[in-house]
């Protein structure tokens, strides 16, 4: 049986934000020095900026109160065997 | 406008027209993004029907909400990149020149110019029923110079963009003589 903390998927996860907002910052700077800051696209900046905070937000919500020590299983050899057993031949 | 980074205004240049593909052709875009946003719904709903004891399960449903979570952020980033791309096509118009910015990828850009009197011909057409009915098309232009040819797409009126360079053009070749 493989197992992991349930904090390792958070941090996996709290690292792919950060990628995320990398990578939105490049667009914006990309509209910035290419000058194409217009009230169109200061909108959808806007627009994309507030969906990500309330994704954040919903997010955050939905998780507080998880116990981040319980393991995770990715493996169980278990499976298998119960899966063959079940099976009907 | 800050455009001195994309092209070097000389001291007698001024710019006409920064032109965009019209809004509209983003359109699809916005729907496929809609429809995208939808996906964890409906896959929600087929859990809790099928799948009760993964979403009871005290180490799997926050999973699922990481997963859903990543999901939603990547959509919105997503469609960030594209309207990005999208926007920065740009083609500027001057007294003096034309210049084509193509934003291929978000890290891969091209910038081709021509100068106005090099122009040879020039045409405009608006195809399909929503080009029609909202009023914008393609302007081809036959160059001597050493890009050939441009195409400005899915611009905004472009009949009357047509006359527009036709004249910025005939005024162009008098300083060129």
């Amino acid at each position: 049986m493989f197992t992991i903390p349930l904090y390792v998927i958070l941090f996996i996860y709290l690292a792919y934000l950060i990628i995320v907002a990398g990578f939105t910052y490049v667009n914006f700077s990309h509209l910035f020095h290419s000058g194409a800051i217009t009230i169109v696209s200061f909108s959808v900046t806007v627009l994309v900026g507030f969906l990500a905070v309330i994704i954040a937000y919903v997010s955050f919500v939905s998780l507080i109160g998880v116990d981040w020590q319980q393991p995770l299983t990715l493996w169980n050899n278990e499976w298998i065997s119960n899966a063959l057993n079940s099976s009907n031949f | 406008m800050i455009l001195d980074s994309v092209i070097k205004i000389k001291s007698y240049e001024k710019i006409v027209h920064v032109l965009r593909r019209h809004g509209i052709t983003f359109f699809p875009y916005i729907v496929i993004f809609l429809a995208i946003l939808l996906i964890p719904i409906a896959v929600y709903y087929l859990f809790t029907s099928a799948f009760i004891g993964i979403m009871q399960n005290p180490a799997t449903l926050p999973l699922i909400i990481i997963v859903a979570s990543a999901y939603y952020m990547s959509t919105v980033l997503f469609f960030y990149s594209f309207f990005t791309e999208f926007y920065l096509d740009a083609w500027i118009i001057t007294n003096d020149r034309l210049v084509d910015v193509r934003q291929i990828s978000l890290f891969s850009r091209t910038v081709a110019e021509v100068d106005l009197y090099q122009i040879q011909d020039i045409s405009s057409e608006i195809h399909g029923f929503f080009p029609t009915i909202f009023n914008y098309g393609n302007i081809y232009l036959q160059t001597a110079g050493p890009v050939p040819k441009f195409i400005i797409h899915n611009v905004h009126r472009p009949d009357k963009l047509r006359e527009t360079i036709i004249e910025l053009a005939s005024e162009d070749k008098k300083h060129h003589t």
